[in-house]
């Protein structure tokens, strides 16, 4: 597809920018794949910042560059490809979001600077041990008490939340009754007395799920979002542009470079694994997906830019998004072959390697575990299946 | 869900799918199919009335001059309708073909034939035993005092039976004995020395193979065969855009069909759609669905190696999982001549390697990721 001139000069910007800005650990703790640590991520944050460039998808008010949404997918695909970190999401496109969208003035005031600044790291405390997709089995109570809530109960699979300095959280305000009108959508001070976090090692070797133990915390009233009660509506209002984001377009080129980067420079059987047959098919078809994928995002957004409103229809591109990054993980794994079996704690998290020290392979010494990580896509968020749910019952009909 | 289509746009799919609700009868089909050749003269005028033969031709040559991705709307509207006519094979790749030829009488002549349906033109794509691929013609010319004499053969194509002429290359006899560039040839259909020899494949059209003994030819073209080649390449990539199209608006038949049947067919006292692995697996063929219309549209503003190769790959593959899939959610019903979904399963498995299969698409596309070592 040949881009509009502007959009091509904006996309040389991005890149230049990228090239020239990222750190040069950071740059290289993504290309390995490991995991970057609070430090490095709060560092770029504040160099995206410096430039405008953290929160642009926002409101102009709080920092937002009012760019089109096509220039908001080549950010994300020039950050993906030029080695920078994936941002947090729940940060920067969830809570940010919903607070200028729900929140009090008086949130937003303390809240929306500090987080485009850079300097504040949230996480979502929505799942519980027995509440996934099915938020109506929300246990997490929140009792008021004159000017606080008083909030006890557990979350878990809480990405990052050893990193997180707040947490917001759905809690249950009123017994019973449906949980459009049960729950309620509380930020919590993750230093707030009675919070225990209980980091979760992943089959990958990394922690990025935590368990957040909240034994009567108490929680000043101010801090609720949106009306009592009514807080799945504020949940899940995820804003357009997010939703078109879960296609992931960068995320998936950035693993379409690595696949083609083990099949130009890594050898098996006395062969570069690029000239073998079968990675060739394999590769042909992930690419194909992907060019396909990102015609579809591209109509999403087409539509959306023509003023027609996006319906239960974008499902799909979280759908299928999150299922074409585990196929390239999937690819890389099986392009290294042995090359991919070790498992180095150190180096995953970017402390060196064990052993002798000497540098591994960049690729190979993460594919793995970076392979397991991407099993998440397509069951945090909204599972697959509940996204085939949704498109059954509110686009087919069924 | 649709494009987003300009209001000329929306105009020709309206048209083409009131047209194609109209004539797309399961009669109306098998009178096509069981044509001698595929293509009653009587059906072909009905189409260039519409006006849609005129899509690819300049206006200098009384065409409408319109746009790739018209004619692809269009096509997914005939592909609804499982059109039998070759539409693609003549008014895509043959049409796109000419017009990449030096301008001249000839080719003025006959791009306004085609554009009135007075005349149809087919290309013979391929050579005996490489129907899918693209190679270099065994064909050879030779001149002689009247003209120049084909003598060859060419593999099976849709469309070549019935045309009024082939556009063929072969390559050029300079001497005796000795082969230099190739051309590209006008066949006349009652050229002497010219057999066809046609099939009616399983999906209702036609496909013919060419021998050639002494055919008397006129050359349009002269040059390597590399060249002759990527035109001839260049046509067939914008018909693959095309008969994608086409795909996923049989595709999406089938799959409308199958939405209603289960909707309505009941087995253990409640429907059928109850079930939520039915459910998924419908979702799963609409979305491949949506994403292959949606990457048409795309490649069709512009048609790349990259794009073509990487459209059909996707094409293939869900074409062969629609196709299965809607079988099998129907049941024994689907395997029947007589219910409707019939048909559209036979186009929809012809179509997945018609114009060249997946491996080679796939092949093709990976030699643009790990042969070119300078794009790094």
């Amino acid at each position: 597809m040949t881009e509009i001139p502007e959009l091509s000069a904006f996309r040389q910007r991005i890149r230049q920018f990228v090239r020239e800005r990222l750190p040069e650990d950071i740059r290289r703790a993504s290309l390995r794949g490991q995991q970057h640590s609070r430090e490095q991520m709060v560092r770029w944050h504040r160099i995206l910042s410096a430039d405008q460039l953290l929160v642009p998808h926002w409101d102009r008010p709080w920092g937002g560059q009012g760019w089109s949404v096509q220039q908001q997918m080549v950010f994300d695909e020039e950050m993906a490809l030029g080695h920078a970190p994936e941002l947090n999401s729940v940060t920067f496109d969830m809570l940010g979001p919903v607070l200028i969208h729900y929140g009090t003035e008086k949130q937003k005031q303390r809240f929306l600077p500090a987080i485009a600044a850079g300097d504040q790291w949230w996480c979502q405390g929505y799942s519980e041990p027995n509440a996934g997709s099915d938020l109506a089995s929300l246990a997490t109570q929140a009792r008021r008490e004159g000017e606080h809530y008083v909030v006890t109960g557990s979350k878990i699979w809480t990405s990052y939340a050893q990193y997180a300095d707040w947490m917001f959280c759905l809690v249950r305000t009123a017994q019973g009754g449906k949980p459009q009108e049960s729950i309620s959508f509380l930020l919590i001070d993750m230093k707030s007395p009675g919070i225990t976090v209980r980091p979760i090692v992943g089959i990958h070797g990394w922690v990025v799920f935590n368990e957040v133990f909240l034994d009567h915390v108490r929680v000043p009233a101010g801090l609720l979002v949106g009306e009592e009660n009514k807080g799945w509506t504020v949940a899940k209002s995820l804003l357009e542009f997010e939703r078109l984001k879960l296609a992931r377009i960068g995320e998936n080129k950035r693993r379409m470079a690595r696949a083609r980067e083990v099949g130009r420079t890594h050898m098996r059987m006395g062969k570069l694994v690029g000239e073998q047959p079968w990675f060739r098919e394999r590769f042909a078809d992930l690419e194909s997906r992907l060019l396909a994928l990102e015609a579809n995002a591209a109509r999403f957004i087409e539509r959306q830019q023509a003023g027609e409103l996006i319906g239960a229809e974008v499902s799909m591109l979280k759908m299928r998004g999150s299922r074409l990054i585990q196929l390239w993980e999937e690819l890389i794994v099986d392009g290294l072959g042995a090359q991919a079996f070790a498992l180095d704690r150190a180096w995953l998290c970017g402390e060196g390697s064990s052993g002798d020290g000497a540098p591994r392979d960049d690729i190979a010494a993460t594919a793995s575990s970076r392979r397991f990580l991407a099993r998440g896509y397509t069951i945090a968020g909204g599972s697959s299946e509940i996204q085939h749910n949704i498109l059954a019952k509110q686009v087919l009909g069924l | 869900m649709s494009n987003v289509l300009q209001q000329e746009q929306q105009m020709i799919a309206d048209s083409a799918r009131r047209w194609a609700t109209q004539t797309g009868t399961t009669a109306q089909r098998e009178q096509s199919a069981a044509h001698a050749h595929g293509c009653p003269p009587e059906r072909w005028s009905e189409i260039a009335a519409m006006g849609w033969l005129a899509f690819s031709i300049p206006a200098e040559d009384e065409g409408l001059g319109g746009s790739l991705r018209d004619q692809c709307l269009l096509a997914q509207e005939l592909g609804r309708a499982l059109l039998i006519e070759p539409f693609i094979a003549s008014a895509v790749i043959a049409s796109d073909l000419l017009v990449q030829c030096p301008p001249g009488a000839l080719r003025s002549e006959w791009l306004t034939a085609m554009a009135q349906g007075e005349r149809r033109l087919a290309l013979a794509l391929w050579e005996p035993q490489y129907e899918g691929m693209l190679s270099a013609p065994h064909a050879q010319a030779r001149p002689s005092e009247h003209g120049w004499l084909l003598d060859g053969a060419k593999g099976q194509s849709p469309g070549l039976s019935g045309a009024d002429a082939l556009l063929v290359l072969a390559q050029l006899q300079t001497q005796p004995g000795q082969y230099g560039q190739c051309g590209l040839f006008l066949v006349s259909a009652d050229a002497p020395g010219l057999r066809l020899c046609d099939e009616r494949l399983y999906d209702g059209r036609h496909a013919a193979s060419a021998s050639m003994e002494s055919a008397p030819a006129t050359l349009l073209l002269a040059a390597d065969a590399q060249r002759l080649l990527a035109m001839v390449q260049r046509a067939l990539d914008r018909g693959i855009v095309a008969h994608c199209a086409e795909t996923a608006g049989a595709a999406s038949v089938a799959l409308e069909t199958t939405l209603d049947y289960v909707k309505t067919r009941k087995q253990f006292g409640r429907s059928i759609s109850s079930n939520q692995v039915v459910q998924h697996r419908l979702v799963d063929l609409f979305v491949e669905i949506e994403e292959l219309k949606a990457f048409w549209w795309l490649a069709a503003s512009e048609p790349t190696a990259r794009h073509v190769s990487a459209l059909m790959i996707r094409c293939a593959d869900v074409a062969r999982h629609v196709w299965e899939e809607t079988l099998q959610l129907h049941g024994a019903i689907g395997m029947t001549e007589e219910y409707q979904l019939g048909e559209y399963l036979r186009r929809l498995a012809l179509a997945a390697s018609l114009y060249g299969s997946a491996a080679l698409h796939q092949e093709r596309l990976a030699a643009m990721a790990f042969n070119d070592h300078t794009q790094d």
